[in-house]
């Protein structure tokens, strides 16, 4: 009868280790190429906001379990319940606040983020296995410091920028194709990439939406095997509620 | 008709194997505020229906998972009782509530948990499966990612010497029960351990099976994987 004489070191194994490790998804590559939020901006109220002011006013999105909508932007997507999204008090500090913002504020206090030229992180859901990642980020892209004559040119340094950030965190770049696709019935600029770090792969899908002066950043990221379209085709335009 | 048998240092390797890390507990002041829309409620497996998997000659199957394991031709396994000495459970399983609360009270204190340990010592392959649950710490993010990273330690190091007992460790991903999951596979260097070693998660809400298989090479490694399969686990 064989016994386990190495079950003693299989065993002590266990999980104890804890300790907190980071994931690295395309999801951080929001910060390359969009403003840097400020350090913990105090949510105040202002009577009337500059923002509303020009052109077509802005409104956030609104999340509803694993569902979030923007009608601004005209997109909606519905994630399963093998994804997680990130709830309003992650996403506020994500956006600099240093704790949550009330509901009846936050409105206010991501425009007043917009008005001072930071970007207001809208979403961000990764999938229960952290092979996929999903992230919303909206800015004023006419306060964007590098100037470009249209949104195009916009997009174009927004994909160089990413790359020479991946470069310059000792990412390998493995290709980049910029390209278009349909996203929530709209055809859009999509910068497809991959990248490579100690042979593990990301594959990525970089997507602008504008409307007026603001711009909706999309970044999809999928490890190992490619998920980035499927990613893409799970966003929608929003259902029309019945008058 | 397969035994099962237990050695004796297996109090004493318990002791080791089952000894917890602190943990940063991070606390914050959340603030009712009102929905904006109605928020539909998914199924999220909850640590207090957490049942114990059942281990029998053919296998184990976990309901709370939601997975079983089929036992191949030729290896050995602990039983339930044997786990539950290895977990130091007091409570009779015939006492069912109590059994299920111990249990349950176990990993919402982050003590570590055997849930199956089967192998062939004859071909250097085995099969471990933990379980670890993190509902007390509902700020931290959980996905099957973050936690094989946060075990990259230990599975550096299998045999506590500070040596690295392992190499070439790739992520891959296999595909079990119709989802795409994340595995470590690497080269392992460790007497009675194979050749080949392959390490996944299996997230269930806040519950996770820790999954570690050896085998004496890639083949090997993927039979074993390809022994689990799905079971309906409720909804």
């Amino acid at each position: 009868m064989q016994t386990y004489n190495r079950t003693k070191t299989v065993i002590a194994l266990v999980m104890a280790v804890f300790m907190l490790a980071s994931f690295t998804g395309c999801a951080d590559l929001a910060q390359l190429i969009s403003p840097t939020p400020s350090p913990s901006p105090t949510p105040t109220a202002t009577p009337e906001p500059l923002i509303r002011k020009e052109g077509m006013p802005i409104t956030f999105g609104q999340m509803s379990g694993n569902s979030y909508v923007n009608e601004y932007f005209d997109v909606a997507v519905d994630l399963d319940d093998l994804w997680f999204t990130e709830d309003t008090k992650h996403l506020d500090e994500i956006n600099g606040f240093s704790g949550e913002v009330p509901y009846s504020e936050r409105e206010q206090a991501y425009s007043d983020l917009l008005n001072n030229g930071n970007m207001v992180r809208e979403f961000y859901a990764h999938s229960h296995t952290g092979l996929k990642a999903i992230s919303i980020d909206i800015y004023d892209y006419s306060q964007v410091p590098d100037q470009y004559p249209d949104i195009f040119m916009h997009y174009i340094s927004g994909t160089l920028k990413i790359t020479q950030g991946l470069k310059d965190q000792g990412y390998s770049i493995l290709n980049g194709v910029n390209s278009s696709t349909t996203i929530a019935g709209e055809t859009q600029y999509c910068f497809y990439f991959s990248y490579e770090k100690n042979g593990t792969v990301w594959n990525c899908a970089y997507v602008l939406m504008n409307r007026d002066k603001y711009v909706m950043s999309i970044l999809f990221s999928s490890m190992v095997t490619n998920h980035v379209d499927e990613m893409i085709g799970f966003f929608h335009k929003p259902v029309k509620k019945a008058v | 008709m397969r035994r099962t048998r237990m050695r004796s240092n297996i109090q004493k390797i318990t002791a080791l194997a089952l000894s917890l890390a602190a943990i940063l507990l991070l606390t914050s002041c959340k603030t009712e505020e009102p929905q904006p829309l109605p928020s539909p409620t998914p199924f999220v497996p909850n640590i207090d229906a957490f049942t114990v998997g059942t281990i029998d000659d053919t296998g184990y199957a976990s309901v709370f998972f939601g997975f079983g394991f089929r036992l191949p031709e030729g290896w050995q396994y602990y039983s339930r009782s044997e786990t539950d000495k290895l977990n130091q459970i007091q409570a009779d399983p015939a006492d069912q509530q109590a059994y299920a609360k111990e249990n349950v009270d176990q990993l919402k204190n982050a003590e570590g948990h055997i849930e199956y340990f089967a192998g062939n010592d004859q071909k250097g392959e085995n099969l471990t499966i933990y379980a670890v649950d993190y509902a007390r710490y509902p700020d931290e993010i959980l996905m099957e990612m973050s936690e094989m990273d946060k075990s990259l330690g230990w599975l550096a190091d299998l045999n506590g010497d500070s040596k690295d007992d392992i190499e070439h460790l790739s992520l891959d991903v296999v595909d079990l029960f119709g989802v795409e999951h994340p595995v470590y596979r690497y080269d392992i260097h460790l007497e009675g351990y194979g050749n080949r070693g392959a390490f996944l998660t299996i997230k269930q809400g806040t519950t996770f099976a820790v999954i570690l298989i050896n085998g004496a090479d890639e083949n090997a490694v993927n039979a074993i994987l390809q022994g689990f399969y799905a079971l309906n686990n409720a909804s």
